[in-house]
Order: C-alpha cells, then sequence, then structure tokens
C-alpha cells in the first residue's frame, strides 16, 4: 500500500502539481493509512526540522551574493578582463563564457543566475559576430553549470543537510571536477571554433590586459577571498556566504556604483523568495522521507541493485544512469530530494565514499540542468537570447559529452573528488 | 467581495515583501556578527546560531506562501504542457482545492505544534519553541487566502493581477 502512495506521488508530480505539496499529499496519505499509529503533528514537525538547520542560512546569502554580482556590474568587468584575456582567439567569445563563468562560480551557487548574467550581453555579441545561435546559446548554458560545481554551491549544501557531511569538504570535492569541465568545454569551443571559422579580435596588448585586470580586480578577488577564506579555516562556509554579500554589497554600491540604494529591498526580497522556493522543497523532504522509510523502497532498491552488482563503480555507474534519466523529467533540486533518502543508505552499504557519493550526484544532476528535453538552462538560454530552442539542443551535444565524460572520470577516479576534501583538517 | 479580498491580501503581500526583506538582512547581520564575535569583539548574543535558524523557518514558510501566489513554486510541466487548455483548467482547479486542503491540515497540525511549543524553552535564546511553529501557521493562513482568492477569481473566469514586488517607483 505505501508503495503505492510512492507511485501515486509521481504521479501528482508528473501531472504538474507542486513538487513539495506532491510529497507532502502522499506523506499525509501514508499518515492517514497507518491510521492511530503515527500522529499528524508528525507533518509539520518534520518540516519545520527539515530547515531548522543553521548551514542553510548559506543557502540565501549566496543567492544574495550573486545577485548583487550581476546587477552590480561585476559580471560585466569580468566578461572585459576575459575579453582582453583571451579575446584573440578563434571563437573568442565562447571562451569568455567559460572563463567569465568559472570566476563567477567561485561566488554564486546558481546555474541559472550566472546563464541569465552571462547570456544577456554575450548572446547578442555572438549573434552579431554571426556565430550560429545554436552554438551562443550551448556554450552559455555550459559555462553556466559551472556555478553549482565549483564552490560555493546551493546543491552541495542540500545534499549536505540531507546526508550529513561536511560542506565545506562537498564544497572541495567540487573543485576538480569543476576544473576540468571548464577545461574540456573550451576545448570543445576551439575546435567548432576553428571547423566554422568563427572571428577571433585584434590581440590586447599586456598594457591593455593589465587595464581590464585592474578594472575587474574587485571581482576577480571575490572568488579568492570565499574559496581562500573557506579553506584556510578563516571563515566557516555560513560566513564565507556572509563575507561574499558584504564584500559584492561594498563594490556594488561604493566602487562600481553598479545599484543604488532603493534598489536594495527589491534584490533582498527576490533573493529571499527564490531561496523559499528551494528550502520549502526540503521542508516537504521530512515527511516523505518519512514515507520512503515506511514504504521500505530504499531497501527494495538497495537489495534489486546489489543483486546485479555488489562492485561500487558498477553500482554508481547504475545509479548514475537512473539519475541522468531522472534528470530529462526531473529538474536537479526536485530530483535531489526525493531520490537521495533512497540512494544514500544504498551508497554507504557499498562503503562508496558519501564525499564522493555528493559530488557524483551532484554532478550528474546539474548535467540534468543542459540536456534535452527538459535541461533548464536550455530554456533559459533560449529565453534570455531570443533564440530557437531546437538548435541551442543540438549544439549542446558536444557539451554533454564531455560532461558525461567528466562524470565517469569522477565515479573510476575517487581521487579527483577526495584528495582536496581530504587535505581538510 | 472578490474584490475586497483582493486588495486586502496586495497589501498584506507588500508587508510580507518588506518582511521577507528585513528577515535577509537580520540573517545577514546575525551570521556577520558570528564572524565578529571569533576574530575581534565578544558579542553578548548567546546563540546567535538559534535566532538564525527560527529567522530561516520563517524566510521559508512565509517567502513559499508569495512564491505560489506569483506562480514560482517548482511544477514539472512535462505533461501538463501538453495536455488540451480545458483539461488543463480542470487540473489548475484540482491542485488548487488539494493545495488548500493540505494547507488546512498543516495549519491546524502546525497550531497543535504552537501551543504545544509555547512551554518549551529554545535553547540558548530567549524564544519558546513555539517561534518555528508559528512560521508554518502564519504561512499556512497567508496561503489559504491565496488560494481561496485565486480559486474565487478562476470561479469568475479572471486570473490573479501580476503584482510587482516591491518595485521601485
Amino acid at each position: 500500500m505505501l508503495l503505492l502512495l510512492f507511485l501515486a506521488f509521481m504521479l501528482a508530480l508528473l501531472v504538474g502539481f507542486d513538487v513539495g505539496f506532491s510529497m507532502i499529499l502522499s506523506a499525509w496519505l501514508g499518515v492517514e493509512y497507518r491510521g492511530d499509529a503515527v500522529d499528524s503533528a508528525m507533518m509539520p514537525l518534520s518540516m519545520i526540522a527539515g530547515v531548522d538547520t543553521y548551514a542553510l542560512v548559506q543557502v540565501p546569502l549566496f543567492i544574495l551574493a550573486g545577485e548583487l554580482m550581476n546587477r552590480g556590474g561585476l559580471t560585466m568587468r569580468l566578461i572585459d578582463w576575459a575579453q582582453a584575456m583571451v579575446g584573440r582567439v578563434k571563437g573568442s567569445l565562447g571562451h569568455v563564457s567559460i572563463l567569465t563563468n568559472l570566476v563567477m562560480a567561485g561566488v554564486s551557487g546558481s546555474a541559472v543566475a550566472d546563464a541569465v548574467a552571462t547570456g544577456k550581453p554575450l548572446i547578442p555579441a555572438m549573434k552579431r559576430e554571426k556565430y550560429g545561435e545554436g552554438f551562443a546559446g550551448a556554450v552559455i548554458a555550459a559555462g553556466a553549470l559551472l556555478g553549482p560545481i565549483i564552490p560555493p554551491s546551493i546543491p552541495m549544501v542540500v545534499y549536505a543537510q540531507l546526508s550529513s557531511q561536511s560542506v565545506v569538504k562537498l564544497f572541495m570535492a567540487g573543485i576538480v571536477p569543476g576544473l576540468l569541465l571548464a577545461a574540456g568545454f573550451m576545448v570543445v569551443c576551439s575546435l567548432v571554433a576553428r571547423m566554422r571559422d568563427y572571428p577571433s579580435r585584434a590581440p590586447v596588448p599586456w598594457r591593455g590586459k593589465a587595464t581590464a585586470t585592474g578594472r575587474a580586480g574587485w571581482a576577480l578577488l571575490m572568488p579568492v577571498i570565499i574559496i581562500g577564506g573557506i579553506r584556510f579555516g578563516l571563515v566557516t562556509d555560513t560566513e564565507a556566504a556572509a563575507v561574499a554579500v558584504i564584500y559584492s554589497l561594498f563594490v556594488s554600491l561604493v566602487i562600481y556604483r553598479g545599484i543604488s540604494l532603493r534598489e536594495l529591498p527589491k534584490l533582498l526580497f527576490e533573493s529571499g523568495r527564490s531561496t523559499a522556493v528551494i528550502l520549502f522543497l526540503l521542508a516537504a523532504a521530512g515527511p516523505f522521507s518519512w514515507l520512503v522509510a515506511e514504504s521500505q523502497v530504499s531497501q527494495t532498491v538497495v537489495d534489486t541493485i546489489q543483486s546485479w552488482s555488489t562492485n561500487p563503480v558498477i553500482v554508481l555507474l547504475i545509479i548514475n544512469a537512473f539519475l541522468l534519466l531522472v534528470g530529462c523529467i526531473i529538474e536537479p533540486l526536485p530530483a535531489m530530494i526525493i531520490f537521495l533518502p533512497v540512494l544514500i543508505p544504498l551508497g554507504a552499504q557499498l562503503g562508496i565514499d558519501p564525499i564522493q557519493f555528493g559530488a557524483v550526484v551532484v554532478l550528474n544532476l546539474m548535467i540534468g540542468l543542459m540536456h534535452p528535453p527538459i535541461g533548464l538552462l536550455l530554456f533559459v538560454v533560449s529565453s534570455v537570447g531570443k533564440i530557437r530552442i531546437g538548435p541551442v539542443m543540438w549544439e549542446i551535444l558536444p557539451f554533454l559529452a564531455w560532461a558525461i565524460l567528466v562524470l565517469i572520470l569522477t565515479i573510476v577516479f575517487p581521487p579527483l573528488t577526495l584528495w582536496l576534501p581530504a587535505q581538510i583538517r | 467581495m472578490v474584490d475586497f479580498l483582493d486588495k486586502a491580501l496586495r497589501a498584506v503581500e507588500r508587508g510580507l515583501e518588506w518582511l521577507i526583506a528585513a528577515l535577509v538582512v537580520a540573517l545577514l547581520v546575525i551570521v556577520a556578527s558570528t564572524f565578529v564575535d571569533r576574530h575581534f569583539v565578544a558579542l553578548p548574543m548567546a546563540a546567535p546560531d538559534s535566532y538564525a535558524r527560527v529567522i530561516l523557518v520563517w524566510l521559508t514558510f512565509i517567502g513559499f506562501a508569495l512564491a505560489v501566489k506569483g506562480g514560482l513554486n517548482i511544477r514539472v510541466d512535462l505533461i501538463d504542457s501538453r495536455l488540451p487548455s480545458t483539461v488543463r483548467r480542470v487540473l489548475e482547479y484540482a491542485f488548487d482545492l488539494v493545495m488548500l486542503g493540505l494547507t488546512v491540515m498543516l495549519g491546524v497540525n502546525g497550531w497543535r505544534l504552537v501551543v504545544i511549543g509555547r512551554d518549551q524553552e529554545r535553547l540558548g535564546t530567549m524564544m519558546s519553541e513555539a517561534w518555528p511553529s508559528g512560521a508554518l501557521f502564519v504561512s499556512c493562513i497567508v496561503l489559504v487566502l491565496f488560494l481561496v482568492l485565486r480559486i474565487a477569481l478562476r470561479f469568475s473566469g479572471r486570473e490573479l493581477p501580476r503584482h510587482v514586488p516591491l518595485e521601485v517607483e
């Protein structure tokens, strides 16, 4: 019966009912089915407990820091800096997009915010320089993928909450895969640019490069302060989020003067509301986790997969194939909250390191952001750049292939995700 | 009646938007104070993390009610977007009614937690455990009002008017 409720939840989800309320609905039906054995006050109690956690305080702060960075002029200066650095390369605007996103990823934890911020100026510029519209959208989507992989990362914070792991170690686990992704994306850009003879820009002399670096200096310092601060123990992960907000607020208001004080209330509200949408899913995951435990879905999945193989690498590959399919129909954060209560016990039983497991799962589900048919980033770049979605879906394929290859590498070679976290005491 | 509810709720919504903005500022101040406390000056607040957690709970539940009003809550529209408009309309009614029922259930049980929590001290703070439960209860009231308005407007063939949050005049 409880398994049926789990299936009813999937149905409610797929016909378009609110994801959080789908979880609450199925859990409530489960509570009613159990009769007097479970008090229905368990529902609100576990929902509150789901978000009553200090580590989650960094979610609204990192969202706010990203918004301030984008609207305060820091992103535009990063784009100018990247153009000065790699403008002479063929198809340079593609590289500019990846490089800008790589730096921005060190501050913002949201792929969508990064795609909007870099897509707005760069997609029209690429269209003017006769890049294909599909490629213009695809390269922005691929670059934005780095946001939630390289620390700070909101999905990593959510995973840490669901699995009781160290946020800092998870942050560090994302660095190497993130850099691998960025390097591969730039190679893809180079190959496509050579094949299609995309233009390059006149080389910028060293003096010009120094000027661009100076202009973007405040923005370039941000990831250094955040990642360095966390790595060397000057700030906790949550304090790093507050430092990011204060720093970006200071730079946006005082140095670059990209925003005014009058705009702040709206920015604060929108960051708070975006946070609420994410954290409500975590709240709803409280009663839903009870249903998952009661229905023994986890055990059924664990037994089924273990009957196929007990080799951790093979099991991780199976889980990832499954999650890539899930990513075709469900967005990453809801997918994480729905399936992790089932998958985390499986990883633990097979002795897979929870940090590696977290990095792999986050990377996998973030790949879902850019894979057709519902990759959210594809729709975002299509909307921001006013381009057709079809060509973007086609042009994203080489980037997608590289991202999946990096995913496989992180599964097969655990040091890629475990070496950096091991350096933290 | 519907127009009166609409106007009243817009005023409530504007107030809640300012509340959300204030809660984000409060979180920033509290987290920054922990950094100052650790590195520079000892501050008198005993358990800043406990206060931050209560604020986060309020931010989550009140913010979610506003997100539902703005249609920003997360849904999977893979099948939904391919359905005929009449089916979609029926589904939208059904979704709102189910959400309304669940919200009432959560609100009633949330109130039970408020009553129980009133006598429980939240460690390190001057608050009781009723504070976080109160967030869920208040958000349920707001959400019920929003949903009733939306259902009533749909029933009279109208949509919720678009509202621009904290727009600079």
